[in-house]
């Protein structure tokens, strides 16, 4: 068991760096694309002159923030459900629950991902560009293809670290989400940009 | 079996996967992908829900997205809710529950840079609760006020749950975002007056602020340049056409990125951490969007929604009727569910429902944001109670519940009116597409 508990939990620390990876390299085309929507409009307006390809590059972009950081987004609990009844378990119960739902999204992304890939290699054979500026779109679409692989193995380790909880329910949970709620983050956010001070808190 | 069964059966099991809480991409893919490969083979199935998630997510039209999400995360670093606050409180604050009042319109004013109404509201409790708890403001009032307030920034542009209205419908996000302002001011003059009727009945509810200058008053105007820099592009962007809503929205994320820069406000770290939450909401959004476009590629295929019209038209039932049943619908499943969620799962079969009965696109997406605001306050799941209970834990949450009602009516108020005086909505876009 202790091997088991070792290499899940090796295993989770090596996929969280991807991810981080991922939803960095995302944010950071946000941000480049934000910089493009700003030149491309002073460039057209004040010059005349509207920068050559823009609309495909946003377009050929948006795969690397759309789909790519799902797993980031997965194992930070941050897909919306809706928790009424599945908080109503405890221990073994909300173990199983909690494994049944990750086993759906598991067959899910099980059958998706033949979609997505034959997707891509389609793109990649035909050499499929886009109509303006015949860039090849095959890199765009290989970007989902990663985005459902990384998720896939996600979730593979989430179903072996909820069945190891189903065995033994009050062991330490590792790689499953943080489920550190909306409510809980949105705090965590007020409390940096205003941070609580004694005296204003009336002294709770 | 014929095709509308699967697809009744399909809407029966995506309720019951949803309800025991399974992730609502998730159970809209797995339903969608079920339902296609019934109908249509198992091979079949793959390759369309295969080429959904790229297909239907890298469209020009969608980059606004992530770019409106992204002003509101830099906003929060910019220190504006605190100008916001502090200029609303000087001009404002004599009025009776004139701290109340000030409270709502700095957060219509944060709205109009942010897109996000948890967000708007776990600021708010931070910034403005202890100030209204200090001028002996009733707890169940100050945290009512914090809680309505943040729902503004559905309505107010740039709007994160307008642009994803105009994602699923295919209407006019440009028109949406205009169509908002106007009733996101409506909704914030209703929470004033809910609260000026309030002290009207009972002046000990809180004490009011005296002695602000006038050189005060307008020394603090400059605190609002940002939110009017911001108000100006998107509107006038949308009005005049001289920009789409992607360099709409690259627009004002660079303004509040270069004014947080000015005042010194943005870390690296917080810069970094605001790309990062940007794109954790972004993918968690798009995601919703393949998974919801699967399901309805199903349902199309099954022929609901045109079913679903048949059966409603031939009730022969007044189109204000089947109205008011939507949005009674939409009240109880706020209740329970996030509003991005309700909307996406509810919409392609309601929406062409609605645009049939004669019902314009742009007014109805208004109605529906407005449901979600109520959403977002009433119980048992209102998130922004949640939010403020969760930054001041020494006010109950049940007391947060009970002085957020007056807020609710003054919403469903509002519905109302737009109900009554549809112009009131679609005058601004009218004129946009007149021009």
């Amino acid at each position: 068991m202790g091997a088991g508990v070792t290499l899940l939990a090796g295993a989770d620390r090596a996929l969280r760096a991807i991810e981080l990876v991922t939803v960095v390299f995302a944010g950071l085309v946000i941000f480049f694309v934000m910089w493009i929507g700003v030149a491309e409009i002073f460039s057209r307006k004040l010059f005349n002159f509207p920068l050559y390809g823009q609309l495909d590059l946003i377009e050929l972009t948006m795969s690397s923030y759309a789909i790519l950081p799902i797993s980031y987004c997965w194992r930070a609990a941050g897909h919306i459900r809706v928790e009424l009844i599945i908080d109503l378990f405890k221990g073994r119960r909300r173990w199983i629950a909690e494994f049944l739902t990750s086993l759906v999204a598991f067959a899910l992304l099980s059958v998706m991902l033949p979609g997505v890939f034959h997707f891509f290699q389609n793109a990649w054979e035909i050499g499929d560009s886009t109509i303006n500026t015949q860039w090849p779109t095959w890199p765009a679409k290989a970007v989902p293809v990663v985005g459902f692989a990384i998720l896939w193995v996600r979730l593979l380790l989430e179903l072996f670290a909820y069945l190891r909880l189903i065995f033994c329910p009050d062991a330490v949970p590792i790689a499953i989400p943080e489920h550190h709620d909306i409510v809980a983050d949105a705090v965590e956010e007020a409390n940096t940009i205003a941070p609580a001070t004694p005296a204003r808190e009336g002294g709770h | 079996m014929l095709p509308i069964h699967y697809g009744l059966i399909g809407m029966a099991a995506l309720a019951i996967l949803i309800a025991l809480g399974v992730r609502i991409f998730v159970a809209a893919g797995v339903v969608g992908f079920c339902g296609l490969w019934a109908l249509l083979g198992f091979s079949k199935a793959v390759g369309i829900a295969g080429h959904i998630p790229y297909s239907d997510t890298t469209n020009y039209a969608l980059s606004v997205l992530p770019l409106f999400i992204l002003i509101g995360h830099l906003a929060h670093h910019a220190g504006i809710v605190q100008g916001a606050y502090r200029c609303a409180r000087a001009w404002l604050g004599w009025l009776p529950g004139g701290l109340g009042i000030a409270t709502v319109f700095a957060a219509a004013g944060f709205a109009a840079v942010s897109g996000a109404s948890t967000a708007t509201a776990a600021v708010f409790s931070r910034i403005a609760l202890p100030e209204l708890l200090r001028y002996k403001y009733h707890p169940s009032l100050a945290a009512a006020v914090v809680a309505a307030g943040g729902t503004l920034a559905s309505l107010i542009p740039p709007s994160t749950i307008m642009v994803v209205y105009g994602i699923i419908t295919e209407t006019s996000i440009g028109g949406l975002l205009l169509a908002g302002f106007i009733p996101g001011i409506i909704s914030a003059a209703l929470y004033a007056a809910t609260i000026l009727v309030r002290f009207y009945f009972n002046p000990s509810l809180g004490e009011p602020i005296v002695g602000v200058s006038w050189s005060e008053r307008w020394g603090t105007l400059h605190e609002v340049t940002p939110i009017v820099m911001v108000i100006g592009i998107v509107l006038g962007g949308m009005y005049t056409g001289w920009a789409t809503p992607t360099e709409v929205g690259a627009l004002g994320a660079f303004i509040i990125f270069v004014m947080a820069l000015v005042r010194r406000t943005l870390t690296g770290k917080a810069w970094l951490h605001s790309l990062i939450d940007t794109a954790k909401l972004g993918v968690m959004i798009f995601s919703i969007v393949w998974g919801v476009l699967v399901f309805v590629r199903f349902l199309a295929f099954a022929g609901i929604s045109s079913a679903f019209q048949g059966w409603i038209l031939a009730l022969g039932v007044s189109p204000y009727m089947v109205l008011f049943s939507v949005i009674l619908l939409y009240i109880v499943l706020g209740m329970f569910m996030d509003g991005i969620g309700m909307l996406l799962l509810t919409l392609p079969v309601v929406f062409p429902l609605m645009v049939k009965l004669g019902f314009d696109p742009i007014w109805f997406g208004i109605i529906a944001v407005k449901m979600v605001e109520v959403g977002l306050l009433t119980p048992p799941v209102g998130l922004n109670c949640y939010v403020v209970a969760g930054v001041r834990p020494d006010i109950p949450l049940q007391q947060i519940f009970r002085g957020v009602w007056p807020f609710v009516v003054a919403d469903l108020i509002c519905v109302l009116i737009f109900i009554l005086f549809p112009e009131i909505v679609t005058f601004l876009p009218n004129l946009m597409m007149a021009n």
